[in-house]
């Protein structure tokens, strides 16, 4: 079992939580969004290996917030809550 | 014969308890709960409650507490009816009747922490700022009542019974 922690919470078990997707991955807007533009925020993720930024759900209290963490040894290095411009 | 698939029905809630010495559990009835959403601190005042509400293994006490379930949200909870009327209020908030939705168990015995430690993966040596969290598997408010060896739990009214048969199962073990 792993801990996450929840910026609210503090640490809980990673099965009460749920993957929102890349941090910085924003809905684009306007009228003018070429159809490149909607395929790269649906369907592109960044991956990486190693230092990663997402955003995941503390489910039990619906927490949502930044995770930097990386991807290859699982360590957490800090969490956040989210800010209004990326909900 | 078909295999028996059915969760049991949940047993009268007001007599039926599961004694096993170290473990005493029962159904708490007519505690009134309201959900108080948003910025709740003028209605907490008002209803002379707590407005941080207790955490997951905190400790409530009395007639009227408040329990906490996330950032902007928190359980008030009464052996009585509070004054406080459904809907939104000026003050910043919302309020809704949790009464019919949510069970409420209460656990006391000095296996108390063992069936928390059987159900959750909560650190017992320290709370969390929420009471919400996975308990036997299912979303379930958990925080202690009047003393250590005590828990109150409160899980979604359909899922009262598959808790209760988790209750047998496990306290006969223990």
């Amino acid at each position: 079992m792993q801990l996450f922690p929840c910026p609210f919470c503090g640490p809980r078990s990673e099965s009460e939580f749920h993957f929102g997707g890349d941090f910085g991955n924003l809905r684009p807007e306007g009228s003018d969004v070429s159809a490149s533009e909607w395929s790269a925020y649906l369907h592109l993720r960044a991956n990486p290996k190693g230092s990663s930024s997402e955003v995941w759900m503390h489910m039990t209290c619906g927490e949502l917030f930044r995770m930097d963490r990386n991807t290859v040894d699982n360590t957490v290095n800090s969490s956040a809550e989210l800010e209004d411009t990326h909900r | 014969m078909a295999e028996q698939r059915n969760w049991q029905r949940l047993p009268d809630r007001e007599t039926k308890t599961l004694d096993v010495g170290v473990l005493h559990a029962r159904n708490v009835t007519g505690l009134s709960q309201y959900l108080i959403s948003g910025a709740t601190g003028d209605l907490t005042s008002r209803l002379d409650v707590s407005s941080e509400g207790v955490g997951a293994l905190g400790l409530a006490s009395g007639a009227r507490y408040t329990v906490r379930l996330a950032r902007d949200r928190i359980l008030a909870v009464s052996v009585d009816e509070l004054p406080v009327e459904s809907g939104w209020h000026v003050s910043g908030c919302a309020v809704s009747r949790m009464t019919g939705a949510l069970e409420v168990f209460e656990i006391s015995g000095t296996a108390c922490d063992e069936l928390v430690k059987r159900g959750t993966t909560l650190s017992l040596s320290g709370s969390s700022r929420s009471a919400a969290t996975l308990f036997a598997g299912i979303s379930a408010l958990l925080y202690r009542y009047q003393d250590q060896d005590r828990i109150r739990v409160h899980v979604d009214r359909g899922l009262a019974a598959y808790y209760w048969e988790w209750l047998e199962t496990v306290s006969a073990e223990l």
